[in-house]
């Protein structure tokens, strides 16, 4: 069953497997593919055509590399401990994300609250449309075509293959996000994690509570 | 064009082959934002054009990276043959990625 | 407001997901214009687009094949892509 990872994902050794259990590649050593050859050729002749410049490659890839789930869970967070933000945030996620002080470039937002009627799960069927700019890449499955779709047809039960039952009275809701939103589901907050500071709080915030296919757990 | 396939009872685990690591991701996506040449839908559109097969043959990243050298040269931007005298520098440069960068 | 979204197959570059064409939802809210994907995927510039989102009832989609009727999917749907019912 596909796993969930509290911590942002990075390029780091991880024994060997990064979150979605694939080996990390040592992109440098490895021999160089004819894609890879034209991935360099492209680069280059855009900076030689004045169509690209080193410096806004380089702030490009600290900018993305910034980005992780961890952002949106401290988004959660507030939510979790400041009504009002929590009211923003309903009002224009992309407004209250940058409010935070999270650089989402011109990223549309939308957040779905959860609640005890309501389950919200976010799919693209179409491609794999996922809120980059605040969370960072998708996780593999998400971008399956598997999950694609199956989402929009059985949720329930692509729910509890990630280990989630929904009981019957709640209502699902399944978001395609199939033009210019991005979608991140606002997790109801555990009753056992009542009372715990804002920076805690984005401890229990899973990258999964966030796409709709877990719950936020206490941390491990 | 695509249209989304439904595929019920498809295993969660069967996914793509090789995963689209953040580093590859980030450098494609660098490509994408030089200005005016392309949009996220013209990226798509010729994403979608390979057809079913290619999800079986390519890996995510040889995907993206054919759909932005051919929007590239739709763009105007560089030529085919201008991409194929520097892919033989870049390979003459060295054996590996690092090498040849 | 209800609205049919259009049993309409065009070639090229298509938002609209099949498996919503000709299906029958309700508008959840008005999002605002954007630039038009099925031009801007080959460059064109047309004028932009209004874009809604519509939420379906899985019964109105799947009918009996739905896991439960009055769960819903909520899509982005650009205004060229719906009609009165």
């Amino acid at each position: 069953m596909p796993h969930d990872h509290h911590d942002h994902e990075h390029d780091h050794s991880h024994e060997g497997l990064s979150p979605s259990g694939h080996p990390y590649r040592a992109d440098n050593d490895t021999d160089l593919s004819y894609w890879q050859a034209m991935e360099i050729a492209l680069r280059e002749l855009l900076i030689e055509k004045g169509h690209l410049t080193a410096a806004q490659i380089h702030s490009q890839i600290n900018a993305m590399d910034s980005r992780s789930p961890a952002n949106g869970a401290r988004v959660v967070a507030r939510a979790w401990v400041d009504p009002e933000f929590k009211a923003a945030l309903l009002a224009d996620a992309g407004a209250a994300s940058r409010a935070m002080g999270f650089d989402i470039g011109p990223m549309h937002l939308i957040a779905l609250e959860n609640t005890k009627e309501v389950h919200n799960v976010v799919v693209c069927t179409l491609c794999s449309c996922y809120p980059r700019n605040l969370l960072g890449l998708p996780p593999d499955w998400y971008k399956s075509r598997a999950y694609r779709s199956r989402t929009v047809i059985e949720p329930r039960k692509v729910l509890s293959e990630f280990g989630l039952e929904l009981p019957e009275p709640m209502q699902v809701r399944v978001h395609d996000s199939t033009a210019d939103m991005r979608y991140i589901v606002l997790p109801a907050q555990p009753e056992a994690s009542l009372g715990l500071t804002e920076e805690e709080l984005a401890a229990w915030v899973t990258r999964d509570s966030m796409i709709g296919v877990g719950l936020p757990q206490a941390p491990r | 064009m695509i249209w989304a396939e439904i595929l019920p009872g498809l295993s969660l685990q069967k996914n793509m082959i090789s995963p689209f690591g953040k580093k590859e991701w980030m450098r494609c996506m660098v490509l994408t934002s030089a200005a005016g040449l392309m949009t996220t839908d013209s990226l798509r559109r010729v994403l979608e054009d390979m057809g079913a097969d290619a999800y079986e043959t390519m890996t995510y990243y040889e995907r993206w990276i054919a759909s932005i050298a051919q929007n590239m040269v739709e763009a105007g931007a560089v030529t085919t043959d201008e991409l194929g005298s520097k892919m033989a520098e870049v390979r003459a440069r060295g054996a590996t990625y690092g090498a040849a960068s | 407001m209800k609205v049919r979204i259009k049993s309409h197959w065009p070639p090229g570059h298509i938002r609209t997901p099949a498996y919503l064409r000709g299906k029958i939802g309700q508008i959840e809210r008005r999002i605002g214009l954007f630039n038009n994907p099925e031009e801007t995927a080959y460059r064109q510039t047309g004028p932009q687009r209004e874009l809604v989102r519509v939420r379906f009832r899985m019964a109105d989609i799947w009918g009996a094949r739905a896991e439960r009727g009055e769960d819903v999917i909520e899509a982005e749907i650009y205004a060229h892509w719906l009609e009165p019912v």
